[in-house]
């Protein structure tokens, strides 16, 4: 073949397989529409199924959980139970003396606060 | 200007699809359509496996949007998923019925009632007999106007390996179709 027939056999080759189309069904893409969206609907059903199915499984076996490690730990309970009682006043006895040494708690706030400006003038962006 | 727009277009479909819009999925099966199911012809597929392995093409095109990184066109990305799907499909066909022999022969069951030209399908006849992977290769470069780049990416194999199965496949087109090719143009 000459070139220019190479050429032309190219061109009926690119011009016959555009023509030729493959015979397809009216209702094929509303069918795998239908499909998809029931598909759509399943996943759906099924999300909902397994989130109450965690929430049940949650329901029981948290509290489950809790008095089985009560029980497992009571000692460590008891002193939790008993630290949180402590708790409270140890609170307000920290209040009183911080409240008594105002002036440290004015030095070390006006400290923090220039560091905080420092470090954002140092991240700043220069365009600002 | 037109390529542009055609971009912005397929752009908006993309965003369209993702968001999960059924109208925009209708547009884009009715598009691409064509493409899917001549992709599972060429590899030799009958009316029923074709219909099958196109449903699948359309769902995994429909589940993986989210995951369509735009680094090729849509239709690559499309005819890719649609070979894949068509490849698998006919190599558990032949695992699980050792049929490959039926398979080539049923190139001749599939039905005339096209509405293709006499001559187009002189030469769509002559595509059906070349080996799979030439007869695609033919089909995306001639047909599709892609490039060998990306009929390597869809096909998976190398550059060169997709211009050896052209050059073959249209060696043997040009026996096969003789000077029949002459007389119709």
């Amino acid at each position: 073949m000459f070139p220019e027939n190479e050429q032309k056999f190219d061109e009926i080759l690119k011009k016959s397989l555009k023509k030729h189309r493959e015979p397809i069904r009216k209702d094929f893409a509303a069918e795998l529409l239908a499909k998809i969206q029931l598909a759509e609907q399943q996943n759906a059903l099924r999300k909902v199924v397994l989130q109450e199915k965690i929430s049940l499984a949650a329901f029981i076996l948290l509290p489950v959980g809790a008095i089985a490690l009560m029980f497992a730990f009571s000692d460590m309970v008891v002193e939790m139970g008993r630290l949180l009682v402590e708790l409270p006043p140890l609170i307000g006895q920290i209040l009183i003396t911080l409240s008594k040494q105002w002036q440290l708690l004015v030095y070390y706030t006006l400290a923090f606060l220039a560091c905080l400006y420092g470090v954002h003038e140092m991240l700043r962006p220069e365009s600002q | 200007m037109t390529d542009e727009t055609s971009q912005n277009k397929q752009i908006g479909l993309i965003h369209q699809l993702r968001s999960g819009d059924s109208s925009a999925f209708a547009d884009f099966i009715a598009r691409y359509q064509q493409q899917v199911f001549l992709c599972c012809r060429t590899l030799g597929l009958n009316t029923a496996e074709t219909e099958d392995v196109a449903s699948e093409t359309f769902l995994a095109a429909y589940q993986g949007i989210g995951r369509y990184t735009g680094g090729a066109k849509l239709s690559t990305w499309l005819w890719k998923i649609a070979y894949n799907k068509a490849i698998s499909y006919i190599r558990q066909k032949i695992r699980q019925q050792k049929l490959q022999e039926k398979l080539q022969n049923q190139y001749t069951d599939i039905q005339k009632d096209e509405v293709s030209e006499p001559s187009a399908e002189i030469v769509w006849d002559a595509v059906k007999k070349l080996p799979q992977d030439q007869a695609i290769a033919i089909v995306l470069f001639y047909r599709q106007e892609k490039s060998i780049k990306e009929i390597a990416n869809i096909m998976k194999k190398g550059q060169n390996t997709v211009k050896v199965h052209l050059f073959r496949g249209r060696e043997k087109l040009k026996e096969l179709l003789g000077d029949k090719i002459e007389r119709l143009y």
